[in-house]
């Protein structure tokens, strides 16, 4: 995303169209992306439109027969990271919408406070949450969200194990904290994590 | 996952690989197939890297990992964050979203596309 190579030559009109397809299949899944890194629905759609639009016009640099989602996801992915230096985000999350989401767990025994785990998750360093989203709930590989996130299978492996540790023992005990995000202190800590995040990795990966 | 899998070789492996499918829902499979997948090849030659890392992770996952396998004490998280994710892909799109796909195809009969993207 960052650089901007000259574009390879235009894609015809049945190429386009594919691409359109594609695209508009992996909408639902952009959306879900983005609502699990960003919490609050209406600023997860708005920059699943960004993802949309900057895809859209990045479309030369799909390589036709890869993963549309692995793609979009990255493009998603480095939006979010800019939108939130750009404090835009404060991975507020919708109370009411995570209860309504999550309260109903067919044949399970325990019904779980899924808007605990919502809030959670939302407390999980950046990289580690979305290694989590990619991988236990996207349903993507180790390999793929490696890829997605432009560093090693073996770091993906080890963020998706601490935040499955961290989501473990926050659940167990209910010990969760209160609204971190909102949090002044929190919030700025998580805006550094992400600066290192974004400052290498993800990036590199990108094929956007 | 992996870790659970080995404690438990003498099962038949096509049987667990069937149970790593039915407790896994289309999205999960992948995950399950990928850590077959490392088993299979451990048998062959050995991927110590492979193995040494799941298993530096599944140590702290245990608790969680071990009864996701039986299925019975799921760690009720786990499957809310698919059910989340899931939520969400299966809700009925915006207009909005809609609107901006129609908007690409008019963009593009004008010849260009959306200049929005970009940086």
């Amino acid at each position: 995303m960052t650089k901007k190579k000259k574009a390879p030559p235009k894609r015809n009109a049945a190429e386009k169209a594919d691409f359109k397809r594609e695209l508009t299949e992996v909408v639902p899944h952009l959306r879900a992306f983005a609502r699990g890194l960003c919490g609050r629905p209406d600023m997860a759609d708005d920059l699943v439109q960004e993802t949309m639009l900057k895809a859209w016009a990045a479309q030369d640099r799909f390589e036709p027969g890869t993963s549309m989602r692995a793609w979009t996801f990255v493009i998603l992915r480095n939006a979010y990271l800019t939108d939130m230096r750009r404090n835009r985000f404060r991975g507020e999350y919708d109370e009411g919408v995570a209860e309504r989401i999550l309260t109903a767990p067919a044949g399970q025994e325990e019904p779980i406070h899924l808007s605990d785990m919502h809030r959670a998750l939302l407390t999980l360093p950046p990289e580690r949450r979305e290694a989590l989203l990619l991988v236990g709930a996207g349903g993507f590989s180790y390999e793929e969200a490696a890829e997605i996130c432009g560093c090693a299978i073996g770091t993906i492996k080890s963020r998706v194990g601490r935040a499955r540790a961290a989501l473990n023992s926050m659940l167990a005990d209910g010990d969760i904290p209160q609204r971190s995000i909102e949090d002044e202190g929190a919030h700025r800590a998580i805006l550094e994590e992400l600066d290192d995040v974004a400052a290498g990795k993800g990036i590199a990966a990108a094929k956007s | 996952m992996c870790t659970e899998q080995k404690s438990a070789s003498f099962v038949p492996k096509a049987t667990r690989y069937l149970e790593g499918f039915s407790r896994f829902d289309a999205r999960g499979t992948t995950e399950a197939a990928t850590c077959d997948g490392s088993e299979a090849t451990k048998m062959a030659s050995t991927t110590d890297e492979d193995s040494g890392k799941e298993k530096g992770s599944t140590l702290r996952a245990q608790k969680e990992v071990a009864p996701e396998k039986e299925g019975a004490k799921n760690p009720a998280w786990a499957n809310g964050l698919k059910q989340l994710y899931d939520s969400v892909v299966d809700e009925p799109l915006p207009d909005s979203f809609n609107d901006l796909l129609a908007k690409f195809d008019e963009d593009d009969d004008d010849g260009d596309t959306p200049k929005k993207g970009g940086a």
